[in-house]
């Protein structure tokens, strides 16, 4: 358990499981920071919101499904050891990478930033985890064009399966 | 319902593993007569269980347990891979069982000719496609044609590709054995909600069990196969779903665990009369591991395509399937349509950022094609045990070292040309190739059929040169790869070997 999440429950007065904690630290995380362990852990947040914004720029996919991945990502976090240390060592390697504040560098600089590092661990971990969230979310499927579970509706035998409409004029 | 027989019943035959081979063999063996116990490591499933969620399903039927080195998509389910396998169904073509005498040598490669040739396997082969219902053989009708496949095969004509069909599927393209035609539901890998789709799980067992022949008995993970000092096995050693341990007597026993368990259950069935692992007196057991060259090519095509409405596979283009050394490359290879969810786009095609919106952001547009093509094997190519790691039974767990060679990646770039070229004629905004070699659940090759038993680990019958009653049924028996996906001839093989068992056993030689 990293020592930013012992201050949170701390300050935040909960001891709830840790998804609950993370909503509480969400709410709590707009009024002042009580100490630096606090702030720490809302940039550590806006890192993988951040991150997670720029592994998809899919620009038909709403930002706020990005922000819902990166909080879950990030409550999981606070029980994944493995997980929190790739944290770690993102803020570390990206700024870094990026002149010592990768949150308050501009767009070019965070992806230069995150291209010098996309070999490392750290990177593939939280991509990864990323990922797999980002392309089961309902809304990104909306998004694309993916229409998810098709045996409530008896398949595509008849919704669509052969009825590609332009190949006869490609094929001229 | 499943026949119980005796953990002391020596008569029985134990076949370990319910997939392809093992599920297959289990039900021609009690067709026969035979008394069957069948040890599946998995549990079984019913259509109410199928959801159209890859990640859901991995979890009730993938194959989780510990292993290290090359990723597998094994399954740990009655039925095995067969839940969750694409269902192309192909012949192996007659240089094909001949590769070292076709190709000749080839650096380092371990290549040998199979002790069979494809005349002697034909007639199991139609077996086979009958008894899986391969559209477009005998008088079943090929596949309806997808928007995926209809987009290939257009540009495939385009290109000047004449072998176009959509056949060769093991998927239901009418009504047929108790199962119904596909429906087009495009879950086929989390397995078919209906049955349209072969697997062992609602086709050979249930049949096996009907027979009151066979002893189907899930969750149960063998750990050991015994034997006697005469080198003949006597039984195997298993733990059941409540970690308890039993020896259940065998006349034989067969393996089938999916090349992978296949080969970890036979080194750790090392003895002092077999000190290198069961079977493996020439240490061959885990060497010339094959998996097949994959490259794949998406294309943003000019209007929308909608590939993910549809049997995730269907349609093949068979002109590149050939050895034609003026390519740079021995071996051939196949050009397979086939889909998936952006979850599956997004691992096969990579990249991050502005890379990864780029065929993201067109996904309704994107066509799909893959290349399926032959591997050289290689002694280095191998599975082996953990040094140290072992499993919840204490077994060492499998280490899996897999490197594409020289000949697959030039096949594999040849591969991608020609797909792009398909997708190109017909006005592909954009393409995108794969990285790195895909990785499937084609895996062969451990437990190599040879003429000569310096050479590999059993003989034209799946035997063990070593043990005269062990028998293995999995794709760990294939010489070499071929290009063709391997189940078709799994099942073939096993059909075969089930008849040369039941004849064995008549003339009191088993």
């Amino acid at each position: 358990m990293s020592a930013y999440w012992i201050s949170r429950r701390h300050f935040c007065g909960t001891a709830a499981t840790a998804p609950l904690v993370m909503a509480s630290f969400v709410s709590c995380s707009n009024e002042q920071p009580a100490n630096p362990a606090i702030e720490t852990a809302r940039r550590d947040q806006r890192i993988i919101e951040q991150m997670v914004e720029n592994f998809f720029p899919i620009e038909k996919v709403p930002l706020s499904t990005h922000k819902d991945i990166a909080l879950e990502i990030f409550s999981e976090m606070q029980t994944d050891p493995a997980l929190s240390a790739n944290l770690r060592e993102a803020r570390a390697s990206l700024n870094e990478a990026s002149g010592g504040d990768w949150l308050g560098a501009d767009l070019e600089t965070k992806l230069a930033a995150m291209k010098v590092h996309e070999n490392a661990p750290w990177f593939n971990a939280i991509k990864f985890r990323a990922q797999g969230k980002f392309f089961e979310n309902a809304a990104v499927w909306e998004a694309v064009g993916y229409e998810g579970a098709s045996i409530s509706e008896g398949g595509y035998i008849n919704r669509g399966f052969d009825d590609i409409s332009w190949l006869e004029e490609a094929s001229k | 319902m499943s026949a119980p027989f005796a953990l002391s019943d020596d008569s029985v035959f134990v076949v370990i593993g319910s997939g392809a081979g093992g599920g297959t063999l289990s039900n021609e063996l009690a067709q026969r007569g035979i008394k069957v116990v069948c040890l599946e490591a998995g549990a079984r499933l019913g259509f109410g269980d199928i959801e159209n969620d890859f990640a859901k399903m991995d979890a009730k039927m993938g194959w989780h347990d510990p292993r290290e080195g090359s990723p597998t998509w094994l399954c740990k389910t009655v039925g095995g891979t067969t839940m969750r396998w694409s269902a192309v169904s192909l012949r192996l073509k007659d240089y094909e069982f001949r590769p070292r005498s076709e190709y000749g040598p080839i650096g380092k490669s371990s290549l040998i000719d199979w002790p069979i040739t494809l005349e002697e396997i034909e007639p199991y082969y139609g077996l086979a496609e009958s008894k899986m219902g391969v559209s477009g053989t005998g008088d079943i009708p090929p596949s309806d044609e997808t928007n995926n496949f209809k987009v290939m095969k257009a540009g495939g004509a385009m290109a000047g590709y004449k072998d176009i069909t959509s056949g060769h599927m093991a998927i239901n393209s009418i009504a047929r054995d108790g199962r119904p035609k596909c429906q087009q539901i495009a879950h086929c890998y989390s397995g078919c909600a209906i049955g349209a789709k072969w697997s062992t799980l609602y086709t050979e067992i249930p049949k096996a069990e009907a027979t009151g022949n066979l002893d189907l008995r899930t969750s149960t993970m063998v750990t050991r196969i015994n034997h006697d000092t005469s080198g003949k096995v006597t039984g195997v050693v298993y733990v059941d779903g409540d970690g308890i341990e039993h020896e259940q007597k065998a006349r034989a026993v067969s393996v089938a665990g999916n090349v992978v368990e296949t080969t970890r259950l036979l080194l750790n069935s090392a003895s002092s009369m077999f000190p290198q692992g069961l079977a493996n007196s020439t240490g061959h057991v885990g060497k010339h591991y094959l998996k097949h060259q994959h490259g794949s090519v998406a294309a943003e095509m000019p209007g929308p395509v909608n590939a993910h409405r549809g049997a995730r596979q269907t349609g093949l283009i068979l002109d590149e399937w050939k050895n034609d050394a003026s390519r740079g490359f021995v071996g051939g290879y196949t050009i397979q349509a086939t889909f998936g969810p952006p979850s599956m786009m997004a691992g096969v095609f990579g990249g991050w950022g502005k890379e990864m919106a780029a065929y993201i952001d067109k996904y309704d547009h994107l066509a799909f094609g893959f290349a399926c093509g032959e591997d050289l094997p290689y002694a280095e190519n191998a599975i082996t045990l953990h040094d140290t790691k072992k499993d919840e039974n204490g077994l060492p767990i499998p280490v899996l070292r897999y490197e594409q060679d020289k000949n697959a990646k030039e096949q594999e770039q040849h591969a991608k040309a020609s797909m792009s070229r398909i997708y190109e004629g017909l006005g592909a905004r954009n393409v995108w190739s794969s990285k790195g070699n895909g990785s499937t659940c084609h895996n062969m090759g451990v437990a190599r059929m040879s003429a000569n038993p310096d050479e590999g680990v059993t003989n034209k019958w799946g035997r063990a040169h070593d043990v005269p009653n062990l028998f293995i049924s999995d794709g760990s028996v294939f010489s070499s790869s071929g290009a063709g996906n391997p189940t078709l001839t799994i099942v073939a093989l096993a059909i075969r070997q089930a008849e040369h068992i039941a004849e064995q056993m008549a003339q009191g030689a088993l």
